[in-house]
Formats: C-alpha cells, structure tokens, sequence
C-alpha cells in the first residue's frame, strides 16, 4: 500500500497551511495598538444605527440562495461520476459512452424544467 | 567503500533521504506561493496604472530609490500588522476570528498537487518538483478549494451586518455554483489524456501531433478553456464576477467588518486562488512545465539533471504569470455583471455548454480511436 | 516505516473524528455543532486515504463537507433568528427518538462486528489499484450500471422537488 503514503506531503502541507493564520492573526493582535471605542466598534452601516433594523436583520428569507444550494449538490453529484467516467473513457468505449449519455440526459431534462419553472429567474 | 558504510547510505537514500526531500517541498511550495503575492499585488497596481495611462504606484522608497513601487506592498504588510485591532460589538467572536484562517488554510492548501518540473534524478535519488503525486490528482484541488465556501459565509455571517451577509450569502452560491462548471469543463481533458493526475497529463502534453502541433490541451479542446476560464474568475470573486464585493451595492461584501492582517487574509486568499487558478490553466492547457517544442527528455539529454529543472520552473512561471496577467487584464477591461446574470450564465449557459463538449469530446475520440 | 505513518495518522484523525462527533451532538449552539461535524467528515476522508480509498475520501470532502454542510450552515445561518424554539428540554421528543435511533444503530453493529470476529481475523491484501478513480470508474459502469443510471432519475426527482420548492415560495413572495 505505497500509495496512501503519498498523502502524506499534504498533511504536512495542512500543518503549515494551519500555522499561518494563526501566526498573522498572533502578530496582529499583538503589535496593533487596542484602544477599543463603544462608537468605533458599531457595525458599518452607511450612517444608520443599528437599533433602526436590529430585527429586520434577517427577516428577508434569501430563499433563491438556498435554491441555489441545493440544486448545487444534485449538479455536484452528477459531476462526481463523470471523472471516474472520463478517466477510463477510452477502456469504456461507445457502450460507455451511451451509458453517461442516458445520464446526462436525464438530468439535462431536470435542468430544463427547473428552468422552465423559473427557478432561474431572479426579480 | 566497506560493507556497512554501503549499507548505510542506501539506507539514507532510500529511505530518509526521500522522506527529507518531501518535508522540504511540503514547506517550501507554500512558502514560495506566499511570496509571490507582494508581487502580485505589485502587478496588479502597476498594471492599473498602466491601462489606466497613469503611473501607479511610486512614492514608497528606501534611500531615494523606490524600484518602481515594488517596496508599496511591503509597506502594505507592515502597515496591515500594526493596524488596531477590532472586533465590532455585534460580531460573533469565536467566528469572527475563524473565518479568515478557514478562507486562508484551504487557499495555501490547493498548490500542493501541481508539477512546477520534471523529476529528475541526481546520483539514484529522484526528485519530484510536485509536493503529492495522488491518484485524484485535480480532484485534490477541487475538494478542498470547495472548503474555502465556509470562510466566506462565517465571514457574513459572523460580522453581524446585513452587507456582509449579503455579501457573503452572494459569494459563497456563486462559488458554489460556478464549481461545478469548473470541474466538469475539464472532463474533456481527463477524458482525452485518461488520466486526472496532473503530472502524467503534462508529460501527455509533450508528445507532438503531426510532427509539428505540441498535444496541448488548448488545441485538443479549445472549448473547455473557455468554460474554465471563465468558472474560474468566478470562482475567485474577480471581475466580471466580484458582485461579493460590489461597492456601491453592498460596501465590500464579507469582509466589510474586517480590518488589518484579518482583512489582509482575504486579500492573500484572493491571490492565492489567481495563482492556483492560473496554474491549473498552465498545466492542463498550456503544457505545465513543458517548454514548447522540448520534449523533457531532450531537454535533460541536452541540459543535465540541475539545470533543466530550473528551465522547466522558468517555463511554468512565465505561462503562469501571463494568466495571472489576464486577471488584472480583465479587471480593468469589463464591467461588472448583475446577480441574476451571472447564475442564468452559470446554470443555463455554461453548464449545457460543458456537457455538450464532454459529449463531442466523446464522439470525436470514439470515431478517430484517438 | 510506511506503514507506521500509515497507522499513525489512521488513530490519530479516528480519535479527531470521534471527538468532533461527540461535539456535533453535545454543542447546544447550531453553527457551533455544523463546524464540528464538518471536521468530522474531513476527518472520516482523511481516514478513507489511510485506507487506500481514494475516491471515496476525495468524495467525501467533495460531496459532504464541501456541498451539502454548505446548505446545512446556509439554512442554520440564514434562519437563525426565525427559530427561537430551544432544545434545552432535558426530555424532549426529538431526543427520544434519536436515543432510540442510536440504541438501534449501535446494537446493529455491534452484531455485525461480532459476526466478524469469527472471520481469521486477516483479510486478503487489496490490489494496489483499490479504490482508484478507474477502479471505482469500472466497478460503477460494469458492474452496478443500472443503479447508476436508476440514480439519474433518484436526481430528476430531487431537481423537481427542489423546483417546485422554490416556485411556491417565490408566487408566496408576490402577493
């Protein structure tokens, strides 16, 4: 089992991936001078205050950002098979060929209606 | 030479020797893609100056010598570090903290499968030029950039403001949603080359056609660079599709209520994508490592073991920084879209459009048994 | 040595993803709990590697820590105020429920496991291509052909569903 040993340049590469942010955000809080300010601490919101819309904060429902989502992972699940697919193509030949065909096509059929629906529709 | 002093430095060769030489790359690959973001940066202001007819950064100098703007990002991070820091009232610490180091990790992260050389051997000791040769190969890089979602969204989020929860509700979907295309634009290639480890595909783009046209994958399926390029501005938030960030709809997007190295860490994960982004585009289009006409093996029959890494390193740097170009090209050329623009292009366009070319890809292998 | 690493990092993200589990269920506040099961399936993908699965970790960072624990935090983050109801009942119906659930899953594998122990205990090596994306690749399009292609209409209807969700919501919005 050579191979799984392979992965393990990308753990030490993880391990320092990890060490950076922690020494950035060290080094910031260390050198920056802290002289916190209940005015300079209000959120950022163009010259309201906050206690205007404190509750409508999040009352719009972002519902086209959680249909966006979802559809992402039905679309993500479809590209998952198309790399095992892709990279014996060649061995599969036509009959391969026709299978991923039938699939996508399939799923092209989804696309369409959710389109037609107006899924995409932005207003 | 005694038996055992034999003994021993095969011993070192073999085993610990490989083992040295791969904590080195595992540091040093990061190290050095960090390093180029302060040029980046430089090439991105000098390059605004120089589409916008002015002369970009130049005040910046040490003793009366400002090498043309190139110390303006230095003073950049020295200004970032010592910059108050801040945690808004409404925030939500413990998140608050965590989003940039979660964008940050999976950004450094990403370089780690790409070849910057052939692997040579020097006296029975091969060195690869590419931290991990793994069987998912690309694979690698799409699984964790697919990380980097959450750090956005917990920037949003954690900040407490309505921009940056737009902000970063807006950038992680379109992230996520310009992922898909980003991968299945490059089917075709795997499809092509039968493989998705990235230095077997650059050792595949060596081999010439007709004797004359290098097998690159830009000439194999032109259109997929199209998709992919255009998936990946996307996917770093970059101009046409910085709608994350568009100022005058939603101030700065997710890190709004970020400031010095917190806000630095979403710039340098910006960058890092470019480099990624660019690179992936280098070795799966444009022949990685290759040097045109010079397949590796001549070039380590003409040049030796040491130099010709090196020229292959040139090689990649140059074809990746034209990419890295394109970015800052594009910045300052195209106009922003709108919101629902770019998810009908994503979904309605592009999307139809890969699988189309996946197919035709197909047909054209299956009736030319390339 | 290999194989040292190899069992190294195996016990080291298993007591990672054991722990993160255990936070997933006890941390009384959402996003807390989502962070921690997504360390949770990472860990569980870095497992699959130690293993030799290459495509089944790749897909497990792919499919659920990168895509569906972002429509987890994107529903828990974009509700967050809308749902106040607490869950801090010492008994409550939700929790008899998953208590059951647990009891059930638990007892099921630790029948499996005993079932196992009958076995000589050493399994046949795998071949050095298990779990590679063709391995994967011919045992999907050879061999279960015809669940994948049922898959495809298991996503059709998930496509329609999510369809008509959101055309609903959305006639819900106008008037």
């Amino acid at each position: 089992m050579q191979s799984t040993i392979s992965y393990i340049p990308l753990l030490m590469t993880m391990v320092f991936a990890c060490a950076v942010p922690f020494i950035l955000i060290a080094a910031d809080y260390l050198l920056g001078p802290k002289r916190p300010d209940a005015r300079k601490q209000t959120t950022y919101e163009c010259g309201f205050t906050f206690e205007e819309y404190e509750d409508t904060y999040s009352d719009r429902l972002y519902v086209r950002f959680i249909t966006v989502a979802m559809l992402f992972i039905l679309f993500d699940v479809e590209a998952i098979f198309l790399f095992p697919w892709a990279v014996s193509f060649k061995e599969f030949g036509l009959e391969g060929f026709i299978e991923m065909l039938f699939f996508a096509a399939v799923l092209l059929l989804g696309l369409y209606y959710a389109a037609k629906k107006g899924v995409f529709e932005w207003d | 030479m005694s038996l055992e002093h034999y003994i021993s430095t095969y011993v070192f060769k073999t085993l610990y020797l490989p083992i040295m030489i791969k904590v080195i790359l595992a540091v040093a690959f990061p190290l050095v893609v960090l390093s180029a973001i302060p040029i980046l940066v430089w090439m991105e202001r000098r390059g605004a100056g120089l589409i916008q007819d002015r002369m970009g950064p130049n005040r910046s100098n040490i003793a009366g010598y400002n090498l043309l703007g190139l110390l303006h990002p230095l003073n950049d991070a020295i200004k970032m570090v010592m910059k108050e820091t801040l945690t808004p009232a409404r925030a939500k610490v413990l998140f608050y903290y965590l989003a940039p180091a979660l964008v940050v990790i999976p950004a450094i992260m990403a370089f780690a499968v790409i070849p910057v050389a052939a692997p040579v051997e020097i006296e029975g000791v091969k060195i690869p030029f590419q931290v991990a040769t793994i069987d998912p190969g690309l694979l690698y890089i799409f699984a964790i950039s697919s990380l980097g979602v959450y750090g956005i969204m917990m920037a949003g989020w954690a900040s407490g403001n309505k921009f940056s929860m737009l902000g970063g509700v807006r950038a992680a979907s379109q992230m996520l949603s310009y992922e898909v295309v980003l991968g299945i634009s490059l089917v075709s290639l795997f499809m092509i080359y039968s493989d998705c480890e990235p230095a077997a595909i650059v050792e595949a783009q060596g081999a010439l056609m007709f004797g004359f046209i290098p097998k690159w994958g830009i000439i194999l399926s032109p259109v997929a660079f199209f998709l992919f390029i255009t998936a990946a501005f996307a996917e770093c938030n970059r101009t046409p599709f910085d709608l994350p960030e568009a100022d005058s709809e939603i101030v700065a997007g997710h890190h709004l209520e970020y400031g010095g190295m917190k806000f630095a860490m979403f710039m340098m994960s910006e960058y890092l994508s470019i480099i990624t982004m660019s690179a992936i585009v280098t070795t799966m289009f444009f022949g990685g490592y290759q040097i045109p006409f010079l397949p590796t093996e001549k070039l380590h029959y003409l040049a030796g073991p040491f130099i010709s890494p090196f020229l292959q390193i040139g090689a990649f740097s140059v074809k990746t920084l034209f990419f890295i170009w394109l970015y800052i090209w594009a910045r300052w050329t195209l106009p922003r879209f709108r919101y629902d623009q770019v998810m009908k292009l994503c979904y309605l366009r592009l999307f139809p459009i890969a699988l189309a070319n996946i197919f035709i890809t197909g047909l054209v292998i299956l009736f030319f048994k390339l | 040595m290999p194989m040292l690493i190899s069992s190294a990092v195996f016990y080291i993200f298993a007591i990672l993803s054991v722990i993160s589990a255990i936070l997933t269920v006890s941390v009384s506040n959402p996003v807390k709990s989502a962070v921690s099961m997504i360390f949770c399936l990472f860990c569980l993908a870095i497992i699959y590697f130690t293993l030799g699965a290459h495509f089944a970790g790749i897909i497990q960072i792919l499919v659920y820590a990168g895509a569906i624990m972002v429509l987890f935090l994107f529903v828990i983050m974009l509700l967050e105020k809308r749902n106040n109801e607490s869950f801090d009942d010492i008994i409550s119906a939700p929790k008899i429920i998953s208590l059951v659930l647990a009891v059930i899953l638990l007892t099921a594998l630790s029948a499996a496991l005993a079932a196992s122990t009958g076995h000589s205990g050493v399994f046949p090596a795998a071949a050095e291509s298990f779990g590679t994306l063709k391995a994967v690749g011919s045992s999907i399009f050879k061999k279960y052909i015809f669940v994948f292609e049922a898959l495809s209409a298991l996503i059709l209807v998930a496509i329609a569903g999510v369809t008509l969700l959101s055309a609903k919501n959305s006639e819900g919005d106008n008037k």
